[in-house]
This record gives structure tokens, C-alpha cells and sequence, in this order.
């Protein structure tokens, strides 16, 4: 896979309109959520990997609960964000939780129960979706302009 | 399982070599065919156990060793590889579809975070693609959740690196305080660099055979291996790279992976006398205290301070010193786990043996959700 694929596929997993998103601005992120048991999923998929129903694509809520968080200390391998950044596991009503980065975020500030926004966020030039802290002014990483 | 016993074990020592894996793997394999008083040519098969190294690993280590022409086939299934080799192995053995089996494995990790562990590229360039976060969040749920501390954590790595010192096969032997771990960087709190396994290099090998061979070759009191299971995703299963899970009814890989094998060996967590676990990090090390059904869930904390899974307790947990202190080849350490458990079964194991020790237990997990666990006896 080339560099440019890999990136590509950073915007595969979100269904929100990326020619008009912009950094910082509130996104949803798609789900699947399945006909039979109900069961939600993130990223979307084919079925419900529960009972094998048929599933119909929903939009998760731009609002999360934090269910449990971290921080990365060390850059990692590949990624488009400098360490330190924090990342999120964000409950979403439909029963999913969900790993986000959380770059603007200090994990001092964080307390499980919170509530935290998906916004929209630049990642090498492509854009991506992170936590926020509801309410609180959203940075993002400056990134290359090279946005859809 | 009735029919598989170990005839032998063999092992390249844990840790950073100039050496290719080729060569670590021709030391680990001659180990085990010299413990065994055997020849490549007495093998049926080779199952070749790697995640890293790339095409035709295993026959390229075979090679240095002999060329007798029998099936050389290459394993991978992250940090359980070697589980899937032993799997294999026992279930051809104990179904008569072979008689002698070597199961290699074999890896050269490099240094720091191990570069993806089957991430798509979207979680890698988002900073998600790091093992350890996943690791610290179960951590932060288990103190969340019971009355386990960060000092609980930390004497995790205390007991490990104590256990570690007299094995000549660790990457680390020095041991170390509490304060010494939580001085250590906070790498994905609450998780210090001295609470997580260091990715390494390394090999080890065992030698699978029938009992009926093994009567033949005079092999008296054999360890016995009377169970290996490995299971792979259920629904509610949450580990590496999964980007997401159920907000509630979590389930547990190991637990499933240890009712298969502790029902196939027809033993309980009661019969158990020492566990090689997955310790990845200190934190995993507590849950596989539950999982395995060593303690009640909420217990975790409290069976490590009892002094239960340090060495001179009833059940000591990775006496070898766990991959915290050995360090973790990918592919090669459950069979590590598995040569340090035939050792003790053995009475071999010296300054850390576990006396009368007659049944031990090996678990691992790995990404992409595999998790197994074998039962060992003699």
C-alpha cells in the first residue's frame, strides 16, 4: 500500500461531508446498527457481526461520554500526531465506545463521565475526526491546507 | 487429550543480538533435538512459528539444520503464534495424523512500540496504532473497578524481575523497587515503561511426539501436555487493533481460552501449580489472575499481595520472570513460556523452581484477537 492509499482510507470510515468540513467543526461518525438485535458498530460494516443480520448505517451523535482515557508519551510509528496527545474511549448512547485522539486534550483535565465532542480534525492533510472537550476552543494541528 | 507428551525444549535466550533470525532459530531447534536425543530426521513435520521476518521463515532455519524433505509450515498469529503452532502440533499428534512434531518459534522485534499490530492505516496515522493504550485502559478500568492501586502495578513488575534474576534466558536480571518502576516514564499512564514488556528478540522449540514413540525412545516420565486451546473473537470481545467496542458486557478471551483447556486437561484452577502468563504489562498480569480463574473478579490485587503468585507461594505466576523481564519476541514467546514450564516440571529450573510443581498452565494473547492457554503434567 502506498503512502497516499494509507492515507486515503483515513476518510473511508467517515461519512460526514469532508469537501465542506473544516477543523474544529462538530462531525458525526457513521455507525452500523443492525435491523435484528440493534446492535451498533463502529467503523460501519457489511452485518452484525453478533447475529449476521442485515445492518443499516446510521450517524453516531457529535456528543460522547468518556468511558476511560489515556495518554501516548512517545511518538508511534506512522502516526500524523506528536506525542504527547491523549486519547479518548468514547461512549455513544447507541451502546458503542469508541477510540479517539485528543491532541488539544491534557489528560489531567479529563474525568470519566465527561462529555466529550467529535470534531473534525487535520491529520496530514487529510481530514479526521478527534475528541474535544464539550465547549472548549478546538486548536487543531495546522496541518498542510490540503483538506477534503 | 490423552496421546502428546514433550520430549524436549530448547531456547536462544531472550534479548537483542547482532545475529539473524535464522541463526536464532538453528540454536533454539538443535536445543531441543539435543534434549530430546534426536534428529532432524526423526520429525514428521516442522510448524515454524514468526510474525515479523517475512516469507518461507521456518524453511529457512530448517535449512541450517538438515534437509530431510518433510513439511516445513509457517504459523502466524501475532503474539499467540506459538500457540497456534503447539494447537496444530497436538492435534495432529493426538488424532494419529503424526507421531513427531518441532514447533519453532522465532522473531527479531524491534526496539519500541511494535509497528502495527494489524492497525488500518487510518488508526496509525491517527496515533491509535499503539498497543499500549489499549493496555491502559484496561489497566484504568481494573483500578476504576476493584481495589487495585498503581503500587499493585508496580510490585507486578517487582515480583517478575525478582523471579527473572537467577534466568539465564531474560533480557532483564536486575531486580528493582516499586519506586524504581514509578520513576520510570509514564509511557500510556497509569502505565510506566517498567510495568510494559520490551519487544525483543529470541527463539524456542519443543518437540512434540506420540506416546507411544515416546515409550519406544525410552522416554520415562515424560511431561505430558494435555491441553492447548486457542480462540479467536467472539461479539463482545475487545482487544488489539479493534477501534471500538460494547459500552457494556464485555467478554473475556482468555476466560473462554482456559474453560476449553482446563475442561479438555479435566483439571480446575485448583490443580494448578505455577502459570506462565501473558504480562505484556503489569496490568494484564492481574487479569489473567481472573481470567484463569486463579481469584474471584475484584481479587486481582489481593492474590498478588498474598505473596500466592510470587515464588515460594503456592502458585507462583511467570517464576521465569513473565515477559516483563524476558522480554517478548512475538512469535517466540509462548514456546519461551512452554520451555520454562517443561523445565520446571522437570525439577530443572533451579534457584526459581516451584517445588512439586506437577501441573503448570501457559497463556497468551495476541493481536487481532487470539488468546490460548495449555495445560502441562507430569
Amino acid at each position: 500500500m502506498s503512502e497516499d492509499d494509507g492515507l486515503r482510507q483515513l476518510s473511508d470510515h467517515l461519512l460526514f461531508d469532508q469537501d465542506r468540513a473544516t477543523v474544529g467543526m462538530a462531525v458525526n461518525l457513521a455507525a452500523s446498527q443492525c435491523q435484528s438485535c440493534n446492535r451498533t458498530e463502529f467503523p460501519i460494516r457489511m452485518d452484525c457481526p453478533k447475529c449476521g443480520s442485515n445492518v443499516n448505517t446510521i450517524m453516531l451523535p457529535t456528543v460522547a461520554q468518556v468511558k476511560g482515557f489515556t495518554a501516548v508519551n512517545f511518538d508511534a510509528p506512522g502516526s500524523q500526531i506528536t506525542a504527547p496527545y491523549a486519547v479518548i474511549l468514547g461512549s455513544f448512547p447507541q451502546g458503542v465506545s469508541v477510540l479517539g485522539p485528543a491532541p488539544d486534550v491534557s489528560i489531567h483535565d479529563l474525568s470519566i463521565n465527561d462529555e466529550v465532542k467529535t470534531v473534525a480534525l487535520d491529520i496530514g492533510g487529510r481530514i479526521d475526526s478527534d475528541f474535544n472537550s464539550q465547549g472548549r476552543v478546538v486548536s487543531g494541528n495546522g496541518g498542510s491546507g490540503d483538506i477534503y | 487429550m490423552d496421546n502428546v507428551v514433550i520430549a524436549g525444549v530448547g531456547i536462544h535466550p531472550f534479548g537483542r543480538f547482532g545475529a539473524g533470525y535464522r541463526l536464532l532459530g538453528e540454536v533454539a531447534m538443535r536445543d531441543a533435538l539435543d534434549d530430546a536425543d534426536m534428529t532432524l530426521r526423526d520429525l514428521d513435520m516442522v510448524l515454524v512459528a514468526n510474525v515479523g521476518a517475512g516469507m518461507a521463515t521456518g524453511q529457512n532455519v530448517v535449512e541450517l539444520v538438515g534437509r530431510s524433505g518433510i513439511p516445513i509450515l509457517n504459523v502466524e498469529a501475532a503474539c499467540a503464534s506459538s500457540a497456534g503452532t503447539l494447537y496444530l502440533a497436538s492435534r495432529l499428534i493426538e488424532n494419529g495424523a503424526a507421531k513427531a512434531i518441532l514447533c519453532l518459534g522465532v522473531e527479531k522485534t524491534p526496539k519500541g512500540f511494535v509497528a502495527n499490530a494489524g492497525f488500518e492505516a487510518w488508526q496509525i496515522a491517527s496515533g491509535l496504532g499503539v498497543n499500549p493504550v489499549y493496555f491502559a485502559l484496561e489497566a484504568q478500568q481494573l483500578i476504576a473497578s476493584t481495589d487495585a492501586t498503581i503500587d499493585d502495578l508496580a510490585d507486578v513488575s517487582v515480583k517478575n524481575h525478582a523471579h527473572a534474576v537467577s534466568n539465564p534466558n531474560a533480557m532483564y536480571r536486575k531486580a528493582c523497587t516499586r519506586e524504581e518502576v514509578l520513576r520510570s516514564p509514564e509511557v500510556c499512564p497509569p502505565l510506566h515503561l517498567l510495568m510494559l514488556c520490551a519487544p525483543n528478540e529470541g527463539a524456542a522449540s519443543a518437540i512434540l511426539l506420540h506416546r507411544d514413540v515416546a515409550a519406544r525412545r525410552q522416554i520415562v516420565n515424560p511431561v505430558r501436555l494435555n491441553a492447548v486451546s486457542v480462540v479467536s473473537r467472539s461479539a463482545d470481545d475487545w482487544f488489539v487493533p479493534a477501534p471500538s467496542l460494547q459500552s457494556d458486557g464485555r467478554t473475556s478471551l482468555t476466560w473462554r481460552a482456559s474453560l476449553e483447556a482446563y475442561e479438555e486437561a479435566g483439571i480446575d484452577p485448583t490443580d494448578i501449580d505455577l502459570v506462565e502468563c501473558q504480562d505484556t504489562d503489569a496490568a494484564s498480569e492481574l487479569l489473567a489472575y481472573r481470567d484463569l480463574g486463579l481469584c474471584a473478579a475484584g481479587d486481582e490485587a489481593g492474590l498478588l499481595r498474598s505473596g500466592t503468585t510470587s515464588l515460594g507461594g503456592s502458585m507462583p505466576v511467570n517464576p521465569s520472570g513473565g515477559l516483563l523481564s524476558k522480554g517478548e519476541p512475538l512469535g517466540a514467546s509462548g514456546l519461551g513460556q512452554l520451555h520454562e514450564i517443561v523445565q520446571q516440571l522437570r525439577g530443572r529450573s533451579d534457584l526459581r523452581q516451584v517445588v512439586g510443581a506437577n501441573c503448570a498452565v501457559g497463556h497468551v494473547m495476541g493481536a487481532g484477537h487470539n488468546a490460548s492457554v495449555l495445560v502441562a503434567t507430569r
